[in-house]
């Protein structure tokens, strides 16, 4: 059980590099879901390691605020940044 | 009997912790390697979400019936109802970056 | 074998931290703030703390960010 949780914190550092080098807004949005969706399977895992069930509802608390938070950034973040330096 | 039972019911879960392991590694190198925004969604999307649905697969197997595995499926639904609304609106929004894909089609020379 | 996993979380918080304060464009810099969150969140649940863990899950991944990305698209410079 815990070598699949260090596999999947690996991918997630592995799939931080995107989030570093994105050329644009929407690759960096894309990749940050994807880190969270990976910490969401982190959370259930580490629940079922060590055995206290009530680890779960801190995963399904996080997979709402998650969903609200992108959902916010697509609202307002829906034109580029007028101050922003725009690589 | 019961022995058995219990050693299907293992062999089960290390199937799904496997393919949702590859579909995992499969969405981080796509991210990494593939050259176009649309690409990347495909990859955010749909490897993202095969390998989510396995790993809480695997769990609920592993739980067996209880409430415990109720509180799985509500997050797997809620998962993958609330995933394609997440990529579907990270797509509606490219026009405003001046995203151009860098490979063309037949069809876009004619115009 | 679990201090494997809490030290690779720690080089992970160290690195969004670094790259949440050194970026040049101030939305990427926001985008990174839940990551850094959900890891907060992780390295709770590992010290058995899992009401501080509710806490920090409301609010680092959902208020903070939401009130960041309001207030950065009020100002122009």
């Amino acid at each position: 059980m815990l070598y699949l949780i260090l596999v999947i914190v690996l991918t997630a550092i592995l799939t931080f590099y995107r989030v570093i080098k994105g050329p644009s807004l929407p690759d960096r949005l894309v990749a940050m879901n994807c880190i969270g969706v990976m910490f969401l399977l982190v959370l259930v895992l580490l629940s079922f390691y060590f055995e206290r069930k009530i680890f779960i509802d801190v995963a399904l608390v996080y997979g709402v605020f998650l969903f609200i938070n992108v959902l916010i950034m697509a609202k307002y973040l829906r034109k580029p940044w007028k101050g922003g330096v725009g690589d | 009997m019961i022995d058995f039972i219990l050693s299907i019911r293992q062999l089960f879960v290390f199937i799904f912790f496997i393919t949702g392991i590859y579909f995992l590694l499969s969405t981080a190198v796509g991210l990494i390697r593939f050259p176009n925004l649309y690409t990347r969604l495909h990859a955010g999307s749909k490897c993202l979400m095969a390998g989510g649905i396995s790993v809480f697969m695997g769990c609920i197997v592993l739980e067996g019936i209880s409430f415990v595995s109720l509180k799985l499926i509500v997050i797997m639904i809620f998962l993958s109802i609330t995933n394609p609304v997440t990529i579907h609106v990270i797509a509606s929004f490219d026009n405003n970056y001046n995203l151009i894909p860098k490979t063309y089609t037949k069809e876009d020379f004619e115009k | 074998m679990i201090d494997i996993l809490f030290y690779l979380l720690l080089l992970f918080l160290i690195i969004t931290a670094f790259f949440m304060v050194f970026t040049k464009d101030l939305s990427n810099s926001v985008i990174t703030l839940p990551l850094f969150g959900a890891i907060l969140v992780i390295i709770f649940v590992i010290l058995q703390a899992p009401g501080v863990a509710l806490a920090a899950a409301i609010m680092t991944v959902g208020l903070t960010t939401a009130f960041f990305v309001i207030t950065i698209n009020k100002t122009e410079y």
